[in-house]
């Protein structure tokens, strides 16, 4: 008899009852046959919400077919999932269709009602990994005359169903996606070893404010006792004058030096310790040895290579380290009989030593009188290493200064000096030192400095919870300090350098900088879904898009729809983020506030799915991981993973840049796209143009010289772009113009963007409207292909698109979208620009974040010339009882307004229209308004409102401004900061603080 | 616009972006009903355009851009006046939820046995809904756990969306029989298309996805508070529950069980349903604007006692050039447990 139940993928397929487009069982999980799965070879993929129809069959004809798919909470009567087929005509089969649900394995039950009306019992697979319990108690073997249940043995001819899984789906949310940069404590990377905080600024203020931080520290005690929970919460400070400008280099050694006082917490140092220094002391009786044949107690190497016998040798360890062999001990032999085996033949040699070792051979020198002299014999060694260990044979991983001979009485010893600062970790001498026949040692080896800096270690910064300048006056109003963090290592050897990742950015606009609301997003990753309704969301991976994984932020894995995120999935679902601008990389505008800049936080989840049940064929089911973007072209198809075919994702990233207009240039950079260490377009360092360079051009309306083609095989109407320039802020960028080109089958034709990157000068994305007539196509869709007539090439150099963007890589086509750029530098700043990556982002895994500068320009030098009028409300509530007394209390303050003016003067510094710009662009603004006692209120906030008035009779026009407040500060009459942030209205006393 | 502005709401209809100016509401009313959006664009002339069926996507952009639109639906009224057009769109669920869309018959010869909640929806919209286009996304498509059968389920015509929300009610996950947690329907867009889903609830103890106080996100808020019923009778059986503090409330429960016992015992879980969500909050708020229905947010209010975790049962989001305004209602749904049975 044929089987009962079969699959096919059409319902033509199943009422022809034949092989073509039938899913064959297998022995997916070793031991049970007769299971419908994926399965190697198979051409037609088993997925859950995918339809598939199932011929049931009958060995005589009946009316109706009974299947309990096995999907209801149990196989009870009430919770199974029956589905019964009546048939007009009694017939031996019948054609279902089916979609499952779930990811598990499914073993339906069959029954049929006989032309008769009498019902069969259930029939069902044998399988042990079967359960029905809810229907019957499990059978024994054989028939049962009452059971209503029959377990078929045979030959599984009823199939049981293991349909694969779908991945799931990441959805990541914001609490909000506008935030002002914050404490990057994501600076402080996890493999520092010591890190320290310091202030950079390259202001010239004669007077510098002191910073105060307020850290959470970490030692060294700590962790060595096998604890990672950090230290306490406290607050240092450091002196203006030890903010460091980098005019000179970073000294770590010493109590004077910057890493004692200039790095956050203080107190780090070492001291420089004199070269390390060894002493090998022979014993005197060598000295009154009779002679070279036979040294009373000295037994030469008798030439047998052995090792055993009379040997005599010292073994050298370079703890660590190995030598030209590959060893890492060295068996220092000495020969007595001259002539064949002199010094200088006998380098170290890895075939004479036991395995591990090197060897050398010394002859001891002879006296006159043909004696061995103890300090001959350490001369000869000494000689030796001098001459020989940088020798191209010896290599050995000590640099050596020299040394000195000694007799002293009846000391006869040799002091061997490490011609480098620091401890020898690369050599240990002594452990193999080997004894004479009476026992006493030949030698000792002992150590007279062991060149080991002195390490003076107070705590390291684990996190940074605040920072803030003690005067908000003292630096000029564009000046910045940028709290940073370098490694100093354990050693505390390591320098600060002005490339370090900064973690926060101070300003008289901004001089109080923590871990408020503002400056964090939550994101959310729990609204992710699986597709299979048994199936939860066990893991989550967010790529916070901080370049700081110093290498791949993705990589390919074949078992999934798409490229795996870097790094830890965790079953954390959320994750708070907050980002700081930098020294490096950051363009400052003409109000020197930092762009606006882009974060595009990612997520991949990964569902609870491990394997179902044994399965062997568990290769064909793998799919547990979230999708997110990629450029492989032909990694993510159906034959190469094992997916539906509606899964399968496609892409291509190419870049061209040719000094020659019209001609490319083009490279392939899906791969480089993966690498926070890569840049896909652009110099990596201002030295060089390098090969990724985006060409300079001499106008800004020339031909585009660079170009950046994108392809994916779904639409996208906006594009990240992850920019790491290698400008110091404030420095000059290149003008740049940014054109772009879709392709709609025949040509490359014009399309509208919104450039939100300023011109490539800060990371942001380049949005558009998707084009209806967007082809889905290849390569030989732009013109005839070979030749397009857009701004470049398909080919002339490099990596030729056509190789790419083929119809093998992508059979149903791609949409393609062409990026040009034409630069214009002065002088060679076309180098400043550096893309790292870009990413489609039009999907529910991302989201782009927006990071505003929160230091706010000075209004102090507007001349104003009318009042200055604010108001200081509070929030209360009144109860007033019957006899008009009232209760008031406060239940809050409220923000409020500054208002003031100015005369049009109309002069080089246009005040008016100063300040006109500053209402159009909501620039943050902050205004110090001095009282009689001389202290000081500053007020941060936006011009909201901006009137002028021109008056008649040639009297001069006025200007006036409304500010809504954000926040004031209260300053000393010298710019002291004396208060928090707070409201015009009142300070709150509950708010929230690390530090009290 | 310039750098500094917060808020660039785009609506797209079709492959056209609308610059022109617009205000309008974006309502998710929660309880399986269809989101909508309501919007007038201040062209007269809009007016012309083929509209009627055209897809919508809506993008708030608050704050920074959006990945995917905050809505997307088909137009399905146009309201021109002398000034502006107004629009009326609804999400994808138009075409399975109305007396005009396309509606399902369940006999005996023609019949879905067999087939699970989400199977069905897969099924019916991919040979009947996205024939042509993709109408309604089943991507993001997850069954309940446990799953309905809409086996023995025989209907007159009637839109499909119906057939399923009356058997979603029969979804409860009771593995904590102090926390059922029951399924709604939602909508969620992956860049494409928006598709259709089921969600379970949210436990209260699940970590918040929002959290909301005065100093963060709080505009103003209002809540009513409701005695829950603390006895209930039905099926012969009869459940009291505490000490009724509040006085004594009850709950009729209605319905076919096997015995007393099991009546009792959906008499308890209706009871406990009562007193899961007591607080039906009203929040103003600046923050949240595109949180999930069913996710839960953190009031931190320190002195009012209806601080702590809560469920969003639907939100409405006004905006016009003007600003924002956010509504987020909090447990505004309370459960019986008849409703779902």
């Amino acid at each position: 008899m044929s089987e009962v139940i079969k699959v096919y993928s059409t319902k033509d397929y199943a009422l022809d009852n034949g092989t073509t487009g039938r899913i064959d069982p297998n022995e997916a999980i070793s031991g049970h046959e007769g299971i419908i799965s994926n399965s190697e070879g198979a051409t037609l993929p088993y997925y859950i919400y995918n339809k598939y129809y199932y011929r049931i069959e009958a060995n005589e004809p009946v009316s109706e077919f009974h299947i309990d798919w096995d999907e209801g909470e149990d196989n009870s009567p009430e919770k199974a999932n029956i589905e019964i087929i009546k048939l007009d005509t009694p017939s031996f089969s019948t054609v279902t269709e089916h979609i499952f649900t779930e990811h598990k394995h499914f073993f339906p039950l069959i029954r049929v009602k006989s032309m008769d009306g009498f019902l069969s019992k259930w029939y069902t697979n044998d399988s042990s990994l079967n359960e029905y319990k809810a229907l019957e108690t499990e059978l024994t073997a054989g028939q049962n005359e009452f059971s209503i249940v029959s377990e078929e043995e045979q030959s599984d001819l009823i199939n049981s169903f293991l349909p694969s899984n779908l991945p799931p789906i990441g959805v990541l949310k914001a609490d909000k996606k506008r935030i002002y940069n914050g404490i990057d404590n994501d600076a402080i990377l996890s493999t520092y070893a010591y890190p320290l905080l310091y202030a950079y600024s390259t202001s010239t203020a004669s007077t510098k404010p002191n910073v105060v931080f307020t850290i959470q520290d970490d030692d060294i005690k700590t962790r060595a006792a096998g604890k990672t929970g950090g230290g306490a919460i406290k607050k240092h400070t450091l002196a203006g004058t030890r903010i460091w400008n980098a005019s000179s280099a970073w000294v770590s050694d010493d109590q004077t030096g910057d890493t004692c006082l200039s790095a956050v917490p203080t107190g780090n140092y070492r001291t420089i310790p004199p070269p390390e220094e060894w002493r090998l002391t022979v014993f005197e009786e060598i000295e009154t040895d009779g002679g070279a044949a036979s040294p009373a107690n000295v037994y030469w190497h008798d030439g047998s290579g052995t090792g055993t016998g009379t040997d005599r040798y010292i073994d050298w360890f370079y703890n660590g380290s190995t030598d030209k062999y590959g060893n890492s001990k060295l068996r220092m032999f000495f020969c007595a009989s001259g002539g064949s085996k002199s010094l200088g033949e006998k380098l170290p040699d890895a075939n004479d030593g036991p395995s591990g070792y090197s060897t050398c051979q010394i002859q001891p020198s002879l006296s006159g009188g043909g004696e061995i002299q103890s300090d001959s014999i350490l001369n000869d060694i000494l000689v030796f290493f001098i001459a020989e260990h940088d020798a191209p044979n010896m290599e050995i991983p000590l640099t050596i200064q020299g040394g000195s001979i000694t007799e002293d009485g009846d000391d006869h010893y040799m002091d061997i000096v490490h011609d480098a600062f620091g401890c020898t970790d690369t050599w240990a001498i002594g452990a193999g030192l080997q004894q004479t026949v009476s026992s006493n040692p030949m030698f000792t080896f002992t150590i007279q400095n062991d060149g080991c800096p002195i390490l003076t270690q107070t705590e390291f910064a684990k996190k940074l919870l605040r920072v803030e300048l003690s005067n908000a006056k003292n630096l000029a109003d564009t000046d910045r300090v940028y709290i940073k963090v370098f490694d100093a290592a354990t050693n505390l050897e390591s320098y600060a350098a002005t490339t370090d990742n900064t973690l926060a950015v101070l300003s008289n606009g901004n001089p109080i900088v923590d871990l408020s609301n503002e400056s964090i997003v939550y994101l959310d990753g729990t609204e992710s879904r699986t597709r299979a309704s048994n199936r939860d969301i066990s893991l989550y991976n967010f790529d916070d898009d901080k370049l700081y994984k110093v290498g791949a932020v993705q990589a390919a894995d074949t078992d999934s729809v798409s490229d795996l995120i870097s790094g830890t999935f965790s079953s954390t679902g959320s994750k708070e983020l907050s980002y700081s601008f930098g020294n490096i990389g950051d363009t400052l505008d003409s109000d020197s506030r930092f762009y606006s800049t882009y974060r595009l936080p990612r997520l991949q989840v990964k569902d609870d799915f491990t394997s179902y049940v044994i399965n062997e064929d568990s290769t064909y089911d793998t799919l547990t991981y979230s999708a997110i973007e990629h450029f492989a072209p032909s990694t993510y198809t159906a034959a190469g993973v094992y997916m539906p075919s509606n899964l399968e994702s496609r892409g291509l990233l190419m870049y061209s840049n040719h000094n020659t207009v019209n001609t490319a240039n083009w490279h392939d950079v899906s791969t480089r796209n993966l690498n926070d260490t890569q840049e896909i377009m652009g110099s990596a360092s201002t030295g060089a143009e390098g090969t990724y360079v985006l060409n300079d051009s001499s106008n800004l309306t020339d031909h585009p010289k660079s170009h950046l083609l994108m392809v994916q095989t779904d639409k996208f109407d906006r594009v990240y772009f992850r920019m790491n320039n290698n400008n110091a802020a404030g420095g000059a960028m290149p003008d740049v113009a940014i054109t772009a080109y879709y392709a709609n089958g025949t040509t490359w034709f014009p399309l509208e963007i919104i450039d939100e990157t300023q011109g490539l000068k800060t990371s942001g994305s380049i949005k558009f409207t998707t084009p209806h007539d967007w082809h889905k196509g290849n390569y030989t869709h732009i013109d005839d292909g070979s030749d397009w007539l857009g701004p470049v090439p398909a080919e002339d150099s490099g990596v030729d698109v056509s190789n790419l963007w083929t119809v093998a890589n992508f059979p149903d086509g791609g949409y393609g979208l062409l990026i040009s750029f034409t630069v214009k530098s002065t002088g060679t700043n076309h180098r400043n620009l550096k893309c790292m990556n870009v990413w489609p982002y039009n999907n529910p895994h991302s989201q782009l974040i927006e990071i505003m500068d929160s230091h706010h320009v000075s209004l102090n030098s507007i001349a104003i010339a009318q009042s200055i009028s604010f108001g200081r409300n509070s929030k209360v509530i009144s109860i007033e009882d019957k006899f008009g007394k009232s209760d008031v209390r406060k239940i809050g303050a409220t923000g409020g307004t500054i208002t003031f003016g100015g005369i049009d003067l109309g002069e080089t510094d246009d005040h008016r229209k100063t300040m006109v710009g500053y209402q159009k662009n909501a620039t943050p603004l902050f205004l110090d308004v001095s009282h009689k006692s001389g202290e000081i209120t500053r007020f941060f906030g936006i011009v909201t409102q901006l009137s002028e008035d021109h008056p008649t009779g040639l009297m001069y026009p006025k200007w006036a401004v409304t500010m809504q407040i954000s926040h004031i500060l209260e300053l000393s009459s010298t710019g002291a900061i004396n208060s928090d942030k707070i409201s015009i209205g009142g300070a709150l006393v509950d708010d929230g603080k690390y530090l009290l | 616009m310039t750098e500094n502005t917060y808020y660039k709401p785009r609506l797209v209809i079709g492959n056209q972006e609308i610059s022109l100016g617009m205000s309008g509401s974006i309502n998710f009313p929660g309880s399986n009903q269809a989101n909508s959006l309501k919007c007038t664009i201040t062209d007269p002339e809009f007016q012309n355009s083929r509209l009627f069926n055209k897809e919508v996507k809506f993008y708030l952009n608050y704050g920074s851009d959006d990945g995917v639109p905050l809505f997307r639906g088909f137009i399905k009224s146009v309201s021109p006046q002398d000034t502006s057009t107004s629009i009326n769109a609804i999400d994808g669920r138009t075409f399975v939820n109305s007396q005009s869309s396309k509606m399902v018959e369940l006999t005996d010869d023609e019949n879905y046995d067999g087939y699970t909640l989400a199977a069905f929806l897969y099924d019916y919209i991919t040979d009947n809904i996205n024939t042509n286009k993709t109408y309604i996304g089943l991507n993001m498509l997850k069954d309940t756990n446990p799953s309905v059968s809409l086996s023995e389920t025989r209907v007159t015509p009637t839109p499909i969306y119906s057939v399923v929300t009356k058997k979603l009610k029969e979804a409860i996950d009771t593995s904590d029989v102090e926390n059922p947690l029951t399924y709604f329907i939602d909508m969620i867009d992956d860049g494409n298309s928006s598709n259709i889903t089921f969600v379970k609830e949210k436990l209260l103890t699940d970590s918040p996805s929002l959290s909301l106080s005065f100093s963060h996100g709080i505009k103003s808020y209002k809540y009513n508070r409701r005695a829950p019923a603390n006895f209930a009778v039905g099926g012969g059986a009869s459940f009291t529950y505490g000490n009724s503090p509040q006085g004594s409330i009850g709950l009729p429960i209605k319905g076919k069980f096997k015995d007393k016992n099991e009546a009792r015992q959906e008499i308890i879980k209706q009871v406990l349903l009562q007193y899961r969500e007591t607080d039906e909050i009203d929040l103003q708020c600046t923050r949240g604007h595109y949180i999930a229905l069913g996710s839960i947010v953190e009031v931190v209010l320190d002195k009012e006692d209806i601080g702590g975790n809560h469920r969003v049962t639907s939100k409405s989001i006004k905006f016009s050039s003007g600003g924002v305004n956010l509504s987020l209602k909090l447990n505004k749904k309370p459960l019986l447990l008849s409703e779902y049975i």
